[in-house]
């Protein structure tokens, strides 16, 4: 019986037991307010939200605080320890077990207090938590054929059947199982590959001055560093998911009003990806000549520099003008929009220059942009003012 | 070593450099002198990598700076470009910040923690090290970005004004002598700007005068006084190469 209590208080965080005491504080007081207004049914509807948010965050919590992925400590521990992945987790298993299944069912006949719509679909919640939580450790541990497989398969929760409730848990539970077989695989092989995983200290200490915002202008600019750059591959399948994901969209809410979503709102996401790319490029690395200089000096264009605009210029073709062409030939929605919308959103990945190449080899001129140092920084200067007020 | 070649760049329609060509050999100390506004700061940006050149380019040991990803990145990780005024960020302390700097250029952190120490200490920081850079002075802020800069341990050191920005005197002393330390190892490589000719002189393998964006000469304080027939300091040699006419204006000046 005390390893009974003893597993189920490991999975049963303090976190839970909070959010499930709010829950009955804030369905006791909302049961009165909407008796007292006269629509009792509504209670159904808070209580429905409220239960599907708390199984959603402990499906999550399940993957967050048992995975090592997401805890540095815990890496530490199984990386001195014995421990390898024929051996159980020392903190609990990843995968769900019997007190997930208790705890889930003791919140399900708790809702019979206050009733929700489909109350057997519940355990469904928790499932698309734990599946979201995989994916993140996935991207964390750099599993990136799974992480394709979850985006490619997320869709078919909800697509092309749009209501059925027995096919949305096949493909949930098909994606748990695969996720639970990628565990398996990528545990063997421990310690992944990730930067904080190497405990290569110097690298750390180097990123942490950048993050931090220590080192700026101009030593972060001028020094030798790893600078983010997305290439041609990994640009091709964020613009495939990104098509596929809006034409799910898309065809739900067909289904759901009867209307597709306007051009417009398409039009809009190419334009915010135009200048998200513009202000990548040239927020700290302008050009070498003012934009009046060009025009007393008679160099309107300087190709080293301006080579930086065919990007955005390109996404605004690909995601404003091309769909406008398209719709005059009435082109189908789809192909006007969602493949054009992808298409910009390829471009500002993959268009030349990568920005790595531009930050190294841009004829630009590096401007001087103080950033305030990071909280953490801030943070450790009050710390040592009240260790010094203290000594 | 470092190459310059023909370079040329403006700020707006007014040219700051015109054709300029500079060779600095491997260990070299130069330091460029001339009249403000005329190229000084503008040439070490170029050479330290923040600006780029209208026309023309420079070189660092044979590797054409922002040729390709490998070339400027070989670059950088030799050289450290420490302009006029570099951000500062104020809630950091001094020690952290020259720490910060030292990692990004992978100093060892044993060494670098005993190296920053003794830094902060012949600049007369180590009482203030553990305050925030906001509660600096201007000159102990400028002493700080120059510990920063040493503390990376790079092999080429462009410097703009170092000597200049309110050091104190003790500062210039234990600047000029690490630079002159530097200049006696040959391994170093350094170019820095620097207004006052006194400073100079016995720490300069070479003395590059700049006016009207080209260089007039480039040599030794020797070399130049040969240069210009002028036995003077090199103060009045400057003069002489600067303005050949000034000395005259003053005479003629001060005869009401």
């Amino acid at each position: 019986m005390k390893t009974f209590w003893q597993t189920l208080s490991r999975v049963f965080h303090k976190y839970l037991v909070w959010s499930l005491i709010g829950y009955l504080i804030l369905m006791f007081i909302l049961d009165l307010v909407f008796s007292y207004a006269g629509a009792p049914e509504r209670i159904r509807e808070v209580s429905s939200g409220y239960s599907f948010v708390i199984l959603f965050c402990y499906g999550f919590s399940r993957v967050w605080r048992f995975h090592p992925a997401f805890k540095k400590d815990y890496i530490t521990l199984l990386t001195l320890s014995p421990w390898n992945s024929s051996k159980n987790l020392p903190r609990g298993p990843i995968h769900p077990f019997w007190a997930d299944a208790v705890i889930i069912s003791a919140f399900m006949l708790l809702t019979l207090l206050f009733p929700v719509y489909n109350c057997w679909i519940l355990p469904m919640y928790f499932i698309i938590g734990y599946n979201f939580g995989m994916l993140i450790s996935f991207l964390v541990t750099r599993q990136m054929r799974f992480v394709a497989v979850y985006i490619l398969l997320a869709p078919f929760v909800v697509y092309p059947h749009f209501n059925s409730t027995i096919v949305s848990i096949f493909v949930l539970l098909l994606m748990m199982s695969i996720g639970l077989y990628a565990v398996k695989i990528y545990l063997k092989q421990f310690p992944w590959n990730t930067n904080w995983w190497k405990a290569n200290q110097l690298e750390e200490l180097r990123t942490k001055a950048i993050q931090e915002r220590v080192a700026q202008w101009p030593f972060q600019d001028l020094c030798d560093r790893n600078v983010f750059s997305i290439g041609y591959p990994l640009g091709v399948f964020i613009a495939a998911a990104s098509f596929w994901f809006m034409h799910v969209i898309n065809w739900y809410f067909y289904k759901l009003n009867g209307t597709q979503p306007e051009g417009v709102f398409f039009m809009m996401i190419s334009f915010y990806i135009a200048m998200f790319r513009f202000g990548r490029y040239m927020l700290k690395y302008h050009p070498p000549i003012s934009f009046f200089g060009r025009f007393r000096t008679g160099r309107l264009i300087i190709p080293g520099y301006d080579i930086v605009l065919v990007g955005p210029i390109a996404v605004l073709i690909a995601g404003i003008v091309m769909p406008l062409l398209l719709k005059k030939i009435d082109a189908p929605h789809h192909i006007a929009f969602e493949l054009s919308t992808s298409i910009a959103i390829f471009l500002c990945l993959a268009c030349p220059p990568s920005f790595e190449k531009w930050h190294y080899t841009g004829k630009h001129r590096i401007a001087k942009i103080p950033i305030w140092p990071t909280r953490t920084m801030r943070t450790n200067q009050v710390n040592r003012v009240f260790r010094n007020l203290v000594k | 070593m470092i190459k310059v070649e023909n370079v040329w760049h403006h700020y707006g329609i007014r040219p700051i450099l015109k054709n300029v060509s500079l060779q600095v050999e491997e260990g070299e100390l130069i330091a460029l002198m001339g009249p403000n506004g005329m190229g000084k700061s503008t040439l070490l940006a170029l050479i330290g990598g923040l600006l780029s050149p209208l026309k023309g380019h420079v070189e660092i040991d044979s590797l054409k700076r922002r040729s390709s990803i490998e070339a400027e990145k070989s670059i950088r990780k030799k050289m450290v470009y420490l302009p006029d005024r570099p951000f500062l960020p104020p809630d950091v302390t001094g020690r952290e910040y020259a720490l910060a700097i030292g990692r990004l250029y992978d100093v060892e952190e044993q060494r670098l923690m005993e190296q920053t120490d003794k830094l902060l200490e012949i600049f007369d920081l180590d009482k203030n090290s553990d305050s925030s850079i906001s509660s600096y002075s201007t000159g102990q802020q400028k002493k700080i970005g120059i510990c920063a800069a040493l503390a990376t341990e790079a092999p080429i050191l462009v410097l703009d004004e170092p000597f200049s920005g309110g050091l104190d005197s003790s500062a210039l002393l234990a600047l000029s002598q690490i630079l002159k330390k530097l200049a006696e190892r040959k391994d170093v490589t350094v170019v820095m700007a620097v207004p006052v000719p006194e400073l100079v002189e016995p720490l300069a393998h070479k003395i590059a005068v700049i006016a009207e964006g080209k260089i007039l000469a480039c040599d030794s304080a020797n070399g130049l006084r040969q240069q210009t027939g002028c036995s003077g300091s090199l103060l009045e040699v400057l003069e002489t190469l600067i303005h050949p006419k000034s000395r005259e204006n003053i005479s003629e000046y001060l005869k009401g």
